[in-house]
């Protein structure tokens, strides 16, 4: 879990992270204090605006560039046409002004000659070498197939990624730090993208309900307690929630986390386990 | 071309970046293609530097247009420029791809980072590429005049972390330094970068 970290150690590390040059937690840690403070939040983007200057400084490699930028060029353009035209998968794909081929029926009477004959049986000898190499084509098409099966597997692994690293550190995302409301142990943070109306909550070192018995995440507000969803932590004390609930801009006084009968209850009407106060 | 005049010609191009990626958003295309043709460059020098390889960095390059196509609704001025934006995404793709690589078949970090001087390979390179325009060449010279002021110590420290990925912890243990040394380099050099670099963006907003 990520040490929370005073202002001036996120200043000593602010040219660090523009740098990405800080371990995991450090970094989120430093970002999460930017995130909030007048004075390193401004002083972060423009050191980092400032390192991407230094892109400037690697030389292009040798070669054909140009040809190879072009190229890229194309194929993003039509990668992102075909996204533009949602064709359902392996529909057919006909370029403007490419008609399709077609073949002709033969018109009149026509008798086979000898040549013919030829002619067609090297063609069943031919279509033999066809259905062989059609089956050898069918297996790469299956391999293809699996292929972009893991493929789109993958990228939609990607976009939830995407997403989750959006909702913790979006610009609308607000964090609430939450602590054990007796003991030193359980500890968790909030983020609440409020673009999205979402509520994602990581929680550590918390302890197993007793049996019967849920962690239920509220959301407090000035006239509500609103539930955000019930957790039990795995058997080293971690949970994620998440949820969505539009709520104001301003509402929000606090989050809690109390301990209720499983299943969960309208209102809070347990032992108070971990709360944060709401900015 | 007079290189005021392509200076001038830049700034406004750089100035109209947010409304492209705006446009970008609602779907239009021959936006991405603008955005593409202003940076595309500039990402591929980046990513062709940290992967060293001409096909990863193909893929890289690609990649990079087509998440900021897909994600330019993410796109927040008020944190950066475009340019920040397009290169912050080229340059994690980029180590991605190598860290991926490094699993695969157990590289070192560094892949092709073999110490020769940045400053003085760039500027080989820079007089090797006439296809780069003059605003190209602007702004690299005062980037690498920039990181000419830096002390040679700092700016390993710089080019380790940027050019290479590594973090503070792993720059200490290749260059055998103490971590509050590498710490207070890295902290200094990025002081002085960003001062040098924001009168260099200062002075061509006055143009």
């Amino acid at each position: 879990m990520t040490r929370p970290l005073n202002h001036d150690e996120a200043s000593e590390a602010l040219a660090a992270a523009a740098l990405d040059a800080l371990d995991g937690d450090e970094q989120a840690a430093v970002l999460l204090h930017a995130e909030a403070c007048p004075i390193c939040g401004p002083e972060l983007a423009a050191l980092r605006d400032a390192v991407a200057n230094l892109a400037a400084a690697a030389p292009l490699p040798e070669g054909e560039i140009d040809s190879r930028l072009a190229r890229a060029r194309t194929r993003l353009l039509a990668r992102v046409n075909a996204d533009h035209a949602d064709r359902p998968a392996g529909a057919p794909e006909t370029a403007p002004g490419v008609r399709p081929l077609m073949i002709a029926r033969p018109r009149g009477r026509f008798s086979l000659t000898p040549w013919v004959s030829l002619a067609l049986a090297a063609s069943v000898a031919g279509v033999a070498v066809l259905l062989r190499d059609r089956a050898a084509l069918e297996r790469q098409v299956a391999a293809a197939r699996d292929s972009v099966g893991t493929l789109a597997a993958t990228r939609a692994q990607l976009a939830e990624r995407d997403s989750l690293v959006h909702r913790l550190t979006g610009p609308e995302t607000v964090v609430v730090a939450l602590a054990a409301n007796r003991g030193p142990a359980a500890s968790a943070l909030m983020f609440w993208d409020r673009g999205a109306n979402s509520w994602t909550m990581f929680a550590r070192a918390v302890p197993p309900p007793p049996s019967g018995k849920t962690y239920q995440v509220w959301l407090v507000t000035p006239t509500a307690k609103i539930s955000a969803g019930t957790f039990t932590p795995s058997p080293s004390g971690d949970a994620v929630v998440t949820a969505t609930y539009p709520l104001d801009r301003d509402s929000l006084r606090a989050v809690a986390v109390t301990e209720e009968p499983a299943g969960g209850v309208p209102q809070p009407t347990g032992q108070l386990v971990m709360v944060g106060q709401a900015k | 071309m007079n290189p005021r005049h392509a200076s001038a010609a830049y700034l406004s191009a750089e100035d109209d970046d947010p409304h492209l990626v705006e446009r970008m958003r609602e779907g239009d295309d021959q936006e991405l293609g603008r955005v593409y043709d202003r940076w595309s460059r500039a990402v591929y020098a980046l990513v062709s530097q940290l992967l060293r390889d001409p096909d990863d960095a193909d893929d890289v390059l690609e990649e990079t247009f087509y998440q900021a196509w897909r994600h330019a609704g993410r796109y927040d001025p008020s944190r950066g420029a475009v340019s920040t934006w397009l290169l912050t995404i080229a340059r994690t793709r980029a180590l991605d791809r190598i860290r991926t690589r490094q699993r695969l078949r157990e590289e070192p970090l560094t892949p092709g980072h073999d110490g020769e001087d940045l400053a003085e390979r760039a500027g080989r390179t820079a007089v090797a590429d006439p296809s780069a325009g003059p605003e190209e060449q602007e702004r690299r010279e005062h980037v690498l005049a920039a990181l000419g002021t830096l002390p040679p110590e700092q700016r390993q420290v710089v080019e380790l972390a940027y050019f290479a990925g590594l973090t503070q912890i792993e720059i200490a243990a290749r260059t055998g330094q103490p971590l509050g040394t590498v710490k207070t380099r890295v902290r200094l050099a990025g002081q002085k970068l960003r001062e040098k670099l924001g009168e260099y963006y200062r002075g061509r907003e006055a143009r």
